[in-house]
């Protein structure tokens, strides 16, 4: 199979399954959780509970003064992976095409900018990980997986759009590739963050408010 | 004797702009053939086409190498012009389509571009076509 | 038929084409194929020497674009003329003979001229049903393929039918349809897809083949001199690109304006050829520079690549339908796992009794 081959089944049959799979799992996970519900209640509560929990979802988004250093690693790496996703103009297009939705993109050089600010503060992330011995003990296998197949989707997309390493075409359909894999794995790890942080947070939150404790 | 008997070579015009950094790079290497043409007679071509020279930069090329003594026009199948610069041993050639679009340009250092020389088979065939016509008359 | 020892410049001069010229025009081409400029002299040296190559060209399932794009060519250049100067012993559209005479007219020039005959293939083969929907004369195309390729030099694969398939090819294939190199394996290929090919590059890579033998070739097969480059790496529109200056739709204001042509479904970025550099209908204009995003038509399989007018970054084919899919099965099976979860709490609550007063020791 020669590199264009391999970006048309990247564009067409492998993007079916990884959308079919990661849909799926995303259905099934949210099902499951939801389904379990809350214990039955057998007092009185304070109150229902939902200011509380939209409080909570709004003050654990916000950064904390301890660990600030590998806290704003991780803003500017989920903040620019957001920017580099919906406003790069190629996705864009991605979008449009999904959606029927149509928004502009930013100009390239402010996204490439981005990219290398998020390449950077991942690379930062992983070695805190790595040297702090509290941070290693409490790493396993499966963070370190779920870093790599974060990490891939962005070193392919920079190196693919910069005509980087390999030939384009070949670089293009393996960075498609990559962001397979992560559809593939997103409901399946500690990726279901991206679905279920709302509803932690939330949960948390009506709990605290129900039992009269401060959010 | 009046003016015009004066023999006038004209060196290379006046210029109010330094050459750009692709036009002296050129203009360097361009020297460095010439160098070697002068000690060991090299001769040497660079393509004007594979090289990324703007418009402005192929025009100061040509405002800085001057023009000297000889200049010739060539017609077939499109014409051709062939001078040399105000730098003996630089030559100019350019190759026109019959449209008049520029298919290739040259510069080559030598004594003379081979393209000038006759052909030893046009040589052959000419030969030919005078005995020809000698027998005939 | 004789072939008389007649060379290339011997007949060149007999056109009216001096050596002089001869030389003015291999420094041409020497620059168009980017060629070292001191390759020329060997090259008008070797060309001149040629002799009067015997050529086969066999025509597929092909649609004649190649053939028209090749003689199209009006510009008088040195390779129309080594064009005009090769023996085209069999070419379906040009030749005069017809019916047996022209099958008996291929025969023997692969006679004459065993081993050392160049043959050029314009078209796909089908395999389907044992090769019965193409058949010139009685015979399959398979069966000719094989049989002319046997003795031939070289052989060149004119355009992506013959390249690599191409549109007999495209999704769902009915005829089976394969390309040169997928049944000739002992042989030199020489790929030269386009749809059609560019007439420069047919002619470019014959001169080339005629002086100096076969071009380097990239890894599909493509010579490099031509296919080096991709359309995007040459276009002019790129700084648009590079600043994000898009158009939207044919006709909009981007579009009038000139900008990239990437969201209306330029394949230029995945596509190899000359068209950004050498242009079409002598140098004129290329589809980009008309308004047209590139289609990839010297890319194999550029039916298939999701359409013509989808940005390359999006999906090739309907992925509403799949994420509907993918949500509906992941509902149904998470209804399944949760009424599951149901039970065995349930079963867990019904296994653990009330705790009374009494089983805590106390008074009732």
């Amino acid at each position: 199979m020669n590199e264009l081959e391999l970006l048309n089944w990247a564009r067409g049959p492998g993007l079916a399954y990884a959308s079919i799979i990661m849909f799926f799992g995303i259905s099934l996970r949210l099902l499951e959780i939801l389904s379990l519900g809350r214990p039955a209640e057998y007092a009185d509560t304070r109150d229902d509970g939902v200011k509380d929990g939209l409080i909570m979802i709004v003050k654990r988004s916000l950064p904390e003064t301890r660990h600030w250093k590998y806290i704003t690693a991780s803003y500017i790496f989920h903040i620019g992976l957001f920017i580099i996703v919906f406003f790069f103009t190629p996705h864009t297009q991605f979008f449009r095409d999904i959606f029927g939705v149509f928004w502009s993109g930013w100009p390239n050089y402010l996204i490439d900018v981005v990219t290398v600010l998020s390449i950077a503060s991942m690379l930062y992330m992983l070695i805190i990980r790595i040297t702090d011995p509290t941070r290693r003990i409490l790493s396993s296998t499966g963070d370190y997986l779920v870093w790599i197949l974060t990490f891939l989707p962005l070193i392919t997309g920079y190196l693919a759009f910069h005509r980087l390493m390999l030939d384009y075409t070949l670089m293009l359909a393996l960075h498609i590739l990559s962001v397979e894999l992560l559809m593939i794995a997103l409901p399946f790890s500690k990726l279901t963050h991206s679905f279920t942080f709302i509803l932690s947070r939330w949960y948390t939150g009506s709990n605290f408010g129900r039992r009269g404790i401060k959010s | 004797m009046n003016i015009e008997a004066i023999p006038v070579k004209i060196e290379t015009t006046q210029h109010s702009s330094q050459p750009e950094q692709l036009v002296f790079g050129l203009l360097q290497e361009i020297h460095a053939h010439l160098q070697r043409l002068q000690q060991d007679g090299q001769t040497f071509r660079i393509d004007l086409k594979s090289l990324p020279l703007s418009e402005h930069n192929r025009s100061q090329l040509i405002a800085l190498l001057g023009q000297g003594e000889i200049s010739c026009e060539f017609n077939s199948s499109g014409s051709s012009r062939i001078y040399e610069t105000a730098y003996s041993g630089i030559w100019w050639i350019t190759h026109y389509s019959p449209d008049q679009q520029i298919m290739a340009e040259f510069i080559d250092i030598c004594l003379i571009p081979d393209i000038l020389a006759s052909h030893p088979d046009d040589v052959l065939d000419a030969e030919k076509r005078l005995a020809h016509y000698l027998k005939n008359l | 038929m004789t072939h008389a020892k007649q060379t290339l410049a011997g007949e060149l001069l007999k056109q009216g084409v001096s050596r002089r010229t001869f030389l003015k025009f291999c420094a041409t081409m020497a620059s168009t194929m980017a060629l070292s400029p001191s390759v020329s002299h060997a090259m008008a040296d070797a060309l001149a020497k040629a002799p009067r190559q015997s050529v086969i060209w066999l025509s597929f399932q092909e649609c004649t674009g190649c053939t028209e794009s090749l003689t199209r060519s009006h510009k008088p250049s040195i390779e129309s003329l080594i064009f005009d100067f090769v023996s085209l012993d069999y070419h379906h559209t040009l030749q005069a003979a017809s019916g047996h005479a022209a099958e008996e007219a291929r025969e023997h020039a692969m006679q004459a001229h065993k081993g050392k005959y160049l043959l050029l293939v314009d078209g796909s083969i089908p395999l389907k049903d044992n090769g019965v929907y193409s058949t010139i004369a009685g015979m399959t195309n398979l069966d000719m393929l094989q049989q002319v390729a046997k003795d031939a030099f070289a052989i060149v694969s004119i355009g992506t039918c013959a390249a690599y398939g191409g549109l007999p090819k495209a999704a769902p294939n009915p005829t089976g349809a394969v390309a040169v190199s997928d049944i000739i394996k002992d042989k030199p290929i020489i790929n030269l897809p386009g749809c059609p090919p560019m007439p420069i590059v047919m002619t470019g890579v014959l001169a080339h083949v005629l002086a100096f033998g076969i071009p380097e070739l990239d890894h599909l097969g493509r010579p490099k001199a031509f296919y080096g480059d991709s359309i995007h790496d040459r276009c002019y529109r790129r700084p648009y690109y590079d600043r994000g200056l898009f158009a939207k739709s044919f006709d909009d204001e981007g579009a009038r304006k000139g900008w990239c042509l990437y969201e209306i479904g330029c394949k230029g970025p995945v596509t190899h050829n000359a068209c950004a550099t050498l242009k079409w209908n002598n140098g004129t204009s290329f589809p980009i520079q008309s308004g047209h995003g590139c289609i990839g038509c010297s890319e194999p399989d550029f039916w298939d690549a999701g359409g013509f007018y989808k940005a390359l970054s999006t999906a090739a084919g309907n992925p509403g339908s799949w994420a509907v899919n993918g949500l509906a099965a992941g509902a149904v099976v998470g209804i399944g796992s949760a009424l599951i979860n149901k039970k065995v709490k349930q079963a867990a609550i019904d296994e653990s009794g009330k705790l009374t007063a009494e089983d805590m020791g106390g008074q009732s």
